[in-house]
Parts: C-alpha cells; structure tokens; sequence
C-alpha cells in the first residue's frame, strides 16, 4: 500500500468519524435553533432558585420528524421574540408558552385559519381543559412539538389515536364532572364500531367520523351532527338509507333509563343463567366421574 | 367385540346437519370471540390471525349463513317426516326426564345401585337438543338484526332493536360454555365413551351400547322385532342363536321393570 492510499484511507476515516464526536444528534436541524437547544435538549429538569424543578425538554430528533420540523421555536414561541428569559424571574411561575388557549390560537391560526375558525364555533371552544387552567385549544388534542403528519406513522390523526385522545377527557366519570365533558368514553368502546378500533381496525367510525372534529357541537344544537335532526344524516354516510329510529337504536351513548335498566337486567340474567349453568355442568360432569370412576375399580379383578 | 351387531341410530340427515352445526358453531364462536371480549389481548391475536377483524367478520357472516340453511334444512327434514307420518316425537320433554335428573343423582350418590333407563333421548341429550334450538334461533334472529341494521330498524320497534346487540352477546357465551363444556364432556370425556363416541360419524350404535345407555329404546326395537337381543354385560359369552333369544331377553326386562316406576 502506498503512502498516498495510507493517507486517503486515514482521511476517509476521520472525516467520516470525527463529525459524530464533535457534534450532537440533532446537528443536521439548524431549524430548531442552536441558540434554543442548548438548553432544551437537556433532558433533565431545570432547577429553579426556589427549588422548583421543571422539565424543558424538547427532543430534537422527535422533532425534527413532526410535521413542523422545518420551522424555528419562535415561529409558534412568538411571545419570545427577543430574550424570553428576561421576564423569568426566579420566584415567577414556569410559563405556559403555546399551551395556553390564545397563545395556541393565535399560534396555530396564523397557518391554520381554517382550522381556527370552524373551532372557534364549537364547544370545545368555551371547554375548560382537563388541566383546569386554560380552555380546550389545538394543543390539548393534538399536541404540539411532536405532531406528525397524518398518515405518518406516529401519528395520533387514527382510528385508535383519535378515539384515545377523545377518551383522554371523555372516558372517566370523574373527569366529566370536573371539566363537564360527558363520560361517553365507555359506552362507545363496548360499541360494536369501538371494538373494531380496538381490535386494530382501521376503517371504522371512530368518534369524529360521526361528531366532526373541529366543530364539535353539542347534541341539543340542531346543527350538531349527532343532533337529533341530523343524526340519520351522519349514521348514513356508512349506512344507506339510516332514518332516526337508526339513530336512536344504535347509539352508543344510552339516555332512555328504561332501555338502560331493560339492558342491565338482560345483562344480569345471563350472567345468573352462565354461572349457575356452568356449576351444574361441573356438578354433574364431577359427580358423573366420581361415579364411573367407582364402577370402574368395583369391577377391576 | 368383532361383528357386534349395529344399529343406526342417526340416519345420513342426522349426521349431515350435526357436522354442519359443529363446524359452523365453532367456525361462529372462534370468529365473534375477538368482538365480545375485544379488550383482552388473545383477541388482537385471534383477529390478526382471522385476517383483521374485517376478515373474522366475513368467515362469520359466511358461517351463519350456512348455519341458518342447516337449521331450514332441520325444519325442511321434520315437514316431509311428517307428511310421511313418520315423525319422532322422541326429543320432546317428558315428565320422565325430570324424574330421570332425580334419579340419577341418587344413583351418583349411591343412593341408588343402577342408573335410571334410558328412552332413544336422555334428559342430557334433550337439553342440549333444545338448547341448540332456542340458542340458534336467538342468535339467528339478533344476529341479522346487527348485519342489517337500517333494515332492522326499518321493521322493528326499537325496543328490539335497542336489546339485540346485547342478546347476541350474551346467548352466545351461554351457548360457547354449554357447548364446550358439557356437549364435549358427555361426548368425549366421559369414562362411558372416552376418547369418543363415533355415533357422530357413522351414524350407528352397538347393540349392546343401546342397551347400556337406552335399555328402554333397546327393548322396545327388540319387541319390534328390528334388532336382536344380546345378552347381558357379558359381550365376550359368544353369540347366541338368533332364533333364541329368550334367556337373555326376560331377565333383562325383568332387569329393566325393577328400575321403572
């Protein structure tokens, strides 16, 4: 080998090797700012004078895959637009930044105004959020450093990843009664279209198929798509030809207390007609064996 | 035991509309299971392995179909019974077979030395018999309900439509557990026929075998004159003549009267 290829080689190698032990992972996104992640991809808490910990951790490489990975912290971070540390004195509370309703709308709806408009109408609007500090806005549904392009993998814009976020305020009673929002989440899962979404399914009605998305309205509002004059409308989309006994039949959420009561007490039956059956089957399959079994040995020479 | 005399006990109808309920029966409960119970993890298997949830749901509906055929066919076979006056009434439930579960507990308990006799259908078989009726039926019924639900709702009233779901649900776990418990216990495991009784298959039933478990039918072919008798417990006596059966056949009987009431 010549001195000449020696050298090549020696210079392939640390021109290859070399760039990954003096930069970090995330040196290829210059877009989420170098000035930013110094700090914000230390995964560790910051720890305030005070003692308050708090995390600030964005992951650079999670987000330079999201949806948004080519635009800069203060594209949606607006309220920073010089030093966003000066206001932070060390006694004054972590901020909020984008997660707050009109940072978020206004953040959000300076590319997404449709999406801001056809929102602004609808109850999640006027919704305090699970945290009980700010409104239900974008964030609370879809995030926001980690969005992923829908149809992305990743992405939460799915059957499942859809209906679980709806669940995350709709599904336990007692969240409802702090944020108001209708504890529906149960009775939509033990529905023949939840089953489906949890069984991986990926063409089935998950909760906006039927009650939108950004203009979720209330069901006593005629214009909601569950209302009851156009509830047939929105079952039909799937099931040519649904009229409103359709609707009232094959609707997950029950608010006829006799139906309810007629269900449960079905429900009950069976389950008394299952335990008891099943103990006499194992009774008489038990004794039955006992019994032969006996026979058996009596006749054994 | 070679060339012990048989009798068919099913006909080729029989056995037909048997294998198609059993496979169609399985071919429904392994197919709705991942629906029911969707929250448990087996059932992402099931599914996956069923072709999706979309798949199961085909080999489902395909299933019942054949199923709902199998059941006209029953009806089908029953009418011309009829019309050729030759229609069993044998399955129907009898006053007999509640005295039958009572005695033979009692012969479990050993309160009793010899079980209760036997007609052509036991109150075992009776029960599974109608249990199959009344679950198909239900099942059935509800199950085009869901396929077709803006028919349904259509046709029926709400209430019907409000518990179908529900029924479905449920009179298919009744149905899962008396089939895979109790029908496979009496047919597999039980000491009397284990590892299986072949009656499902070739339709026929040794002599002998009938008069073990259906004396009271066994006696009645043999005063009909359409089997032979056989003599008792002791099949390795040899043959006996067929025009002589009169040692064996009045102490059974007599046997048989004892247990009688």
């Amino acid at each position: 080998m010549s001195r000449i290829e020696k050298l090549s080689i020696a210079l392939a190698v640390v021109s290859f090797v070399f760039p990954l032990f003096l930069t970090p992972t995330w040196a290829g996104n210059e877009n989420l700012g170098l000035n930013c992640s110094k700090c914000h991809s230390d995964y560790r808490p910051y720890t305030f004078r005070d003692g308050k910990k708090v995390y600030f951790f964005v992951d650079p490489g999670e987000y330079a895959k999201s949806a948004h990975g080519s635009l800069r912290c203060t594209q949606c971070h607006s309220d920073f637009p010089t030093d966003p540390h000066a206001r932070l004195s060390p006694t004054s509370p972590p901020h909020e930044g984008v997660k707050q309703t009109a940072a978020a709308m206004e953040s959000c709806g300076r590319c997404h105004p449709e999406a801001e408009k056809a929102f602004e109408g609808s109850v999640h609007a006027k919704t305090e959020g699970p945290d009980g500090k700010s409104r239900v806005n974008c964030t609370s549904c879809h995030g926001y450093h980690y969005i992923m392009r829908k149809g992305a993998s990743g992405s939460t814009m799915t059957a499942a990843g859809s209906t679980m976020m709806c669940l995350a305020c709709h599904n336990e009673p007692g969240m409802s009664s702090v944020t108001g929002a209708p504890a529906v989440g149960q009775s939509y899962l033990g529905s023949v279209h939840g089953k489906k979404v949890i069984l991986g399914a990926q063409d089935v009605a998950s909760c906006s198929t039927c009650h939108g998305t950004h203009t979720v309205l209330p069901v006593t509002d005629p214009l909601s798509r569950v209302s009851y004059e156009r509830a047939a409308a929105t079952c039909a989309q799937c099931h040519k030809g649904a009229d409103v006994k359709f609707t009232l039949a094959f609707s997950h959420r029950i608010t006829n207390p006799a139906k309810a009561l007629t269900m449960s007490l079905i429900v009950r039956i069976y389950i008394y007609l299952i335990v008891f059956s099943t103990l006499g089957f194992m009774g008489h399959m038990a004794l039955d064996l006992r019994k032969r079994l006996q026979e058996f040995w009596r006749k054994m020479p | 035991m070679t060339g012990q005399a048989k009798y068919e006990r099913f006909n080729i109808h029989h056995r037909i509309q048997h294998v198609l309920l059993a496979l169609t029966f399985t071919a429904l409960v392994f197919t709705g299971f991942p629906l029911k119970f969707a929250e448990l993890p087996i059932s992402r298997v099931l599914a996956r392995i069923l072709g999706g949830i979309e798949g199961a749901g085909l080999i489902h509906r395909a299933a019942a179909v054949i199923l709902i055929l199998t059941g006209v066919y029953h009806v089908v076979y029953l009418l011309l019974c009829a019309a050729k006056r030759n229609l069993s009434w044998e399955m129907m439930p009898a006053k007999k077979d509640f005295l039958d579960v009572f005695d033979n507990f009692k012969y479990f308990f050993g309160m009793r030395a010899k079980p209760p006799l036997f007609e052509r259908y036991n109150y075992i078989d009776k029960f599974e018999y109608w249990a199959v009726i009344w679950g198909t039926a239900v099942m059935a019924a509800t199950g085009l309900v869901l396929w077709f639900p803006v028919l349904a709702a259509r046709l029926l009233p709400v209430w019907a439509l409000d518990i179908s779901f529900i029924l479905h649900d449920w009179e298919a776990l009744l149905a899962a557990v008396a089939i895979f418990m109790w029908h496979l216990y009496n047919v597999h495991l039980t000491p009397e026929v284990f590892p299986m009784s072949y009656v499902w298959l070739d339709g026929t039933i040794s002599v002998e075998d009938l008069k073990h478990h259906h004396a009271l039918e066994y006696e009645k072919l043999v005063k009909a004159g359409v089997i032979e008798p056989v003599a008792d417990e002791e099949p390795s006596q040899g043959t006996h003549a067929p025009g002589d059966p009169s040692p064996a056949a009045p102490a059974n009987q007599g046997k048989g009267k004892g247990d009688l009431r």
